[in-house]
């Protein structure tokens, strides 16, 4: 990745938490745990998703920075969100969660060297190592991407 | 570990913040970066220390929760203290985040069917499984631990400022 992509990557990543709560002003309170079919989540299951998502992400990251070469820990989303019964924990707290971690790294991001970008771990099962790079690639992406499923939670429970 | 010294433990884990935020207050301002030797913690980086390992002992539960038999990831909590700067990052939001993942994590516990408890997992620091016994020893004993090294910072800190 070059600089100016990375940067732009970097201030994406940064927005994330803004874009979410500018989503969600527009979605009244009672689709929040509807779900467009079994298997799918619901806006409550994917705001959890995205706090436990991203504080994985973000001690993922701690360890490409500290100790290159480590181990990260893999994690199997849907498992978690049916056996941690995303819908009783609490949304705003997870919320807050994600405001905070996402704020903190984004600040960290930016005063990082960029030949720490090119540090990495081992991911459990894959061959390839895992980049700070990828990471903020995947993460840059990530809250972009549950905005779209939310907007489709939304258009699926106005037909219904 | 029976049940009710297990309850016992889970409830001690659902005060620790609440022990931590009155250790502080007893706290001085000028002490927090106070060092007692170059290779000790001073309050500050204490209490990002507790802000990461909590995150960290946060996604643990979950993983031994949701996938007994997997691995955690281990980490070397005094490199990262250096490493990342403990003493550049922001204490409010480090407090903050202790407050929530302790939170959640203490709701989530309370919730588990007792079969839960006997899960375990790998851990790379250790040759036997990681079991959620030993999980729920560590981390309900781990913010009493840091508040008797507050204390301690805080009683040399004092004791070179009356020289």
């Amino acid at each position: 990745m070059n600089t100016e992509k990375r940067l732009q990557k970097i201030e994406l990543y940064g927005k994330g938490y803004d874009l979410l709560i500018e989503t969600l002003k527009d979605v009244p309170l009672e689709i929040w745990q509807f779900k467009p079919a079994p298997a799918e989540w619901s806006i409550h299951e994917i705001i959890i998703h995205l706090a436990d998502s991203e504080a994985i992400a973000a001690q993922q990251a701690r360890l490409m920075v500290a100790e290159p070469g480590g181990t990260v820990m893999a994690y199997n989303p849907d498992a978690w969100a049916s056996n941690l019964h995303y819908h009783e924990q609490d949304a705003e707290e997870a919320l807050q969660l994600l405001r905070l971690t996402r704020a903190f790294t984004y600040r960290w991001f930016k005063n990082l060297p960029e030949k720490a970008f090119t540090l990495s771990a081992a991911y459990p099962g894959d061959e390839e190592l895992y980049l700070l790079d990828d990471l903020l690639r995947i993460y840059a992406g990530h809250i972009p991407s549950h905005i779209e499923q939310i907007k489709n939670n939304v258009e699926v429970w106005k037909n219904k | 570990m029976d049940t009710i010294e297990r309850n016992e433990k889970i409830e001690l884990y659902g005060r620790g913040f609440s022990l931590l935020k009155a250790a502080l207050a007893e706290v001085p301002q000028e002490a927090l970066k106070f060092k007692p030797e170059p290779t000790e913690w001073s309050v500050h980086e204490i209490i990002i220390h507790i802000a990461d390992s909590e995150s960290n002992a946060a996604l643990r539960a979950r993983k031994l929760i949701v996938e007994p038999g997997g691995a955690l990831m281990g980490y070397d909590q005094d490199v990262w203290a250096i490493e990342l700067d403990y003493h550049d990052q922001n204490l409010e939001d480090a407090l903050e985040t202790t407050r929530l993942v302790r939170k959640t994590t203490y709701e989530l516990l309370k919730r588990q069917p007792e079969e839960v408890f006997t899960h375990t997992i790998k851990h790379p620091e250790y040759d036997e499984p990681y079991t959620f016994e030993k999980w729920i020893k560590i981390y309900s004993g781990h913010i009493p631990g840091h508040i008797e090294q507050i204390k301690n910072n805080v009683k040399l800190w004092q004791r070179q400022n009356l020289k």
